[in-house]
């Protein structure tokens, strides 16, 4: 369960994120999108404990992550859209080291299985540069998901990966999903989010446009009837009527 | 307008600008006071030390008017030459960063053109360096003014770098040409192979006169004794050429030599200039090897790591269950066991194989040699303790630019810091625990050493914690640096050049220095009480005293890095840590 209350973020003058508020139910994928600058990236930083939010508070798995910083990233993973890997340590070392820090005393008998399941099996003493794009960011996939996370944030997590790992990848969050995870989603391809998600939420320059399901958000705005997702999204973010010119 | 001066326009607005517009962006961080406090705090440093007029009967060194530093100087250049020549393989001297690849390779602009670009970039760093080499080693007692030193730095520093760039053209133009190009080397194998070869010989020749030598300056003497031997003297004379305006001390003296460099100088560029065929090739080969790096370091958001080959990996197992605190310390241990590589153990081993039969051959005999190696190591543990903590960086310095990464994980702020910050201490302590202990050994018969033997085995006992404490001290400030001000601090393992790059490294370590000297006033304060307390209140010894000073000093000592590891994992987890290179 992720749970955001009155999330702000200030950077000096400028506010990154104003008063948002969702949450996200386990088995939930929940789709964050808005338009460059709207915000999503403070957010998905701030759930992750990456950066301090200004005001509000964000639990994970009931765990505020501001006083009980440990228990709630011990719940949490957060897979970024460029892959964080250390340069010297290999594919099997990486999930070693992610174990210990996890407390995963089980992590040498789950590796097997999951470098499986992102084909990286080949590759388990490879170093990080030798690896392609794609491999790198099924790495950092693995890693954060060694420990069985209750929370998973993804930042544009199909990011330089090819067809096959492409189509392996949504299978995978959606199983996370299936297994009781609590999934927030952050992405510009509108159809990976639409095929994915369960809810969506979006926000413009900080704030909350619309939240729920499709159907539910067109309820509220009748005129958006029978548009695709693309154009719901320019409606909702664009200026009025920009999508319907 | 020419080509020529056209071309040195642009080159000239594109280095301008750049270094106008990183000073602004840094000038720019001055707005936060914890910058402008620290800039302050190390302009001042700098000022005490270099600047300040001297006091009343305080001499200045001048180590530029020593003609014996003059003759070992010159076995240090032909040393470097030959390793540019023979070993060297750093292109990092013809290199273009992606944007200049970008923009000056395919603009229509001649090969010559983009080497004069080159050598118009290194002079800025040239220029500093000159100045800073006279202002620390050149300040006072001799008559020539600093201003000509300056010069003679300068243009002994242009010749090591067209030298350098001529050398690493050639040798990267007689890669690519095979056999032929193999026996182009043969000639720079045979010249410096000879001179190598006679300097051995006279090494050989003159063995017993350094053997028999007893103390430092003895043994420096015989040394250079050796050096003005007629077949040295002769070999090594380009070298000394080369260094004489540097260690001239009156400007009629000064003169004629200068000229002569000058004339060096200008046929070292007139080389350089005309290896322009060679050089687009392996300029382009560099700049894509470095492409290649900043490439994957792009791709995986850290430094500019050398690539480890698949064979060269070192294994160290790490228990899955634990403090998680523990896989940051085996995770940077095991990075710096792969950088470095196994070859620079078998180094080590080889010299320190050859210095332990030094010691035992001379031990045999006077003394002196062992002495001098004895001292030697002593200077060089000296030194890693003041200054080891800048160089051993497996640490925070090394993993901020992951910071985003590190943040995520399920681990205290100080714990965090404390184990980055125990990889760094603990290789210190093994490095400077090692020189010690051979200094030991070496000084063991040395008559001019004040204490006992039995004395001197209960510090090497003892070494250990004080070393690690003190260690954790100074790795503690190089790392609360990296924190507090990770603008200026050099983080992961890119490099980064320019004149105020320089200036923040120099201010950087005057801080670093001023904070230790600030850290060390409370355990002065209490070892000393403890001292007097002892030798006064309980009327003990004076070595005792001493040995309950140093406990205290050191307890005290690592209180405050206890203290210091809390606040940085404060600064860590909730900091907002601007200046940390983006992600």
């Amino acid at each position: 369960m992720i749970e955001v209350n009155q999330l702000t973020k200030l950077y000096g003058d400028l506010t990154a994120v104003d008063g948002l508020s969702f949450s996200v139910a386990p088995g939930e994928i929940l789709g964050l999108v808005g338009p460059n600058g709207a915000g999503k990236t403070t957010t998905l930083t701030s759930l992750a404990g990456i950066i301090i939010p200004t005001s509000g508070t964000i639990r994970i798995g009931g765990h505020d992550i501001a006083r009980e910083g440990v228990s709630a990233k011990s719940r949490l993973a957060f897979i970024p859209d460029e892959p964080h890997l250390f340069d010297y340590l290999t594919v099997e070392e990486h999930l070693r080291f992610v174990g210990r820090l996890y407390r995963v005393p089980d992590a040498p008998e789950r590796i097997p299985p999951l470098l499986q399941e992102l084909e990286l099996t080949e590759k388990t003493k490879a170093l990080p540069g030798e690896l392609s794009r794609g491999m790198r960011q099924k790495l950092a996939i693995a890693c954060g998901l060694i420990h069985s996370p209750t929370a998973v944030i993804l930042d544009e997590p199909l990011t330089g990966l090819d067809p096959a790992g492409i189509r392996k990848m949504k299978s995978t969050i959606s199983a996370r999903a299936r297994a009781g995870a609590a999934v927030i989603l952050s992405s510009h391809l509108l159809h990976l989010v639409e095929e994915l998600c369960t809810r969506l939420l979006v926000i413009k320059r900080g704030r909350v446009v619309a939240l729920g399901t499709i159907a539910e958000i067109i309820a509220v705005r009748p005129e958006l009837t029978g548009l695709g997702l693309e154009d719901v999204f320019l409606a909702l973010t664009g200026e009025p009527g920009e999508a319907l010119r | 307008m020419s080509e020529a001066r056209a071309v040195f326009g642009v080159f000239a607005y594109l280095t301008t600008t750049s270094m106008r517009n990183r000073f602004r962006a840094k000038v720019k961080q001055l707005k936060n006071p914890r910058y402008s406090v620290a800039l302050l705090f190390g302009v001042a440093y700098i000022w005490f030390f270099l600047f300040r007029p001297p006091g009343a009967g305080s001499a200045r060194p001048n180590l530029f008017g020593s003609a014996n530093i003059q003759l070992i100087a010159s076995l240090g250049v032909f040393i470097l030459f030959m390793r540019w020549w023979l070993f060297g393989n750093d292109r990092s001297a013809l290199a273009f960063s992606p944007a200049e690849i970008q923009f000056l390779f395919p603009a229509p602009i001649t090969r010559r053109a983009l080497i004069q670009f080159k050598l118009l970039r290194s002079q800025i760093a040239i220029v500093f360096n000159a100045i800073l080499w006279v202002l620390i080693f050149g300040r006072g007692g001799a008559e020539l003014p600093a201003v000509l030193r300056v010069m003679s730095v300068w243009a002994m520093l242009s010749i090591f770098t067209l030298h350098r760039l001529g050398a690493t053209i050639v040798r990267a133009s007689t890669t690519q040409h095979g056999k032929a190009g193999a026996r182009r080397n043969v000639v720079a194998l045979i010249v410096f192979g000879a001179v190598a070869a006679g300097l051995i010989w006279t090494a050989i020749t003159g063995y017993s006169s350094v053997r028999n030598a007893s103390g430092i300056r003895q043994v420096t003497e015989a040394i250079t004794t050796l050096l003005r031997q007629p077949v040295p003297h002769a070999l090594l004379a380009p070298f000394r050429v080369l260094l004489a305006p540097t260690f001239a001390n009156t400007i009629a003296d000064w003169a004629p030599k200068f000229a002569i460099v000058v004339v060096g100088l200008a046929l070292h560029y007139v080389w350089v200039l005309r290896t322009e065929l060679a050089f687009e090739d392996a300029a382009v080969e560099a700049s894509a090897a470095r492409a290649k790096r900043i490439e994957a370091m792009k791709a995986r958001r850290s430094g500019n790591a050398a690539p480890v080959r698949a064979g060269n990996r070192t294994w160290i197992p790490l228990a899955p269950s634990g403090h998680p605190a523990m896989a940051i310390l085996w995770k940077n241990i095991l990075a710096l066991s792969r950088t470095s590589g196994s070859s620079m153990v078998g180094v080590m081993v080889i010299i320190s194989t050859f210095v332990i039969m030094a010691v035992f051959i001379s031990s045999q005999g006077r003394t002196g040699f062992a002495s001098l190696l004895g001292y030697f190591a002593l200077a060089m543990m000296g030194f890693s303790v003041l200054v080891g903590a800048r160089f051993v960086r497996i640490d925070l310095r090394q993993d901020l630019v992951h910071l985003r990464l590190l943040r995520t994980y399920p681990i205290d702020g100080s714990a965090l810091v404390a184990a980055e910050i125990a990889g760094s201490t603990i290789v210190l302590t093994a490095i400077q625990m090692g020189l010690l202990l051979f200094a030991h050994v070496a000084l063991l018969s040395a008559p001019e050493v004040p204490l006992d033997p039995w004395s001197r085995w209960l510090i090497v006992a003892a070494a250990p914690l004080a070393l690690l404490v003190f260690n954790a001290a100074t790795v503690t400030i190089q790392n609360g640096a990296a924190l507090l001000f990770p603008a200026w601090v050099k983080l992961g393992t890119a490099k980064s050049g320019g004149i105020e790059v320089l200036g923040q490294s120099l201010l950087t370590m005057a801080a670093s220095l001023a904070a230790l000297a600030l850290a060390l006033v409370p355990p002065a304060i209490a070892g000393g009480a403890t001292f007097l307390a002892v030798t006064t209140v309980f009327d003990g010894t004076a070595i005792a005293g001493a040995a309950a000073g140093c406990a205290i000093g050191v307890l005290a000592l690592g209180i405050e890095v206890a203290m210091a590891m809390m606040m940085l994992g404060e600064v860590f987890e909730r900091g907002e840590m601007v200046g940390v290179p983006a992600p």
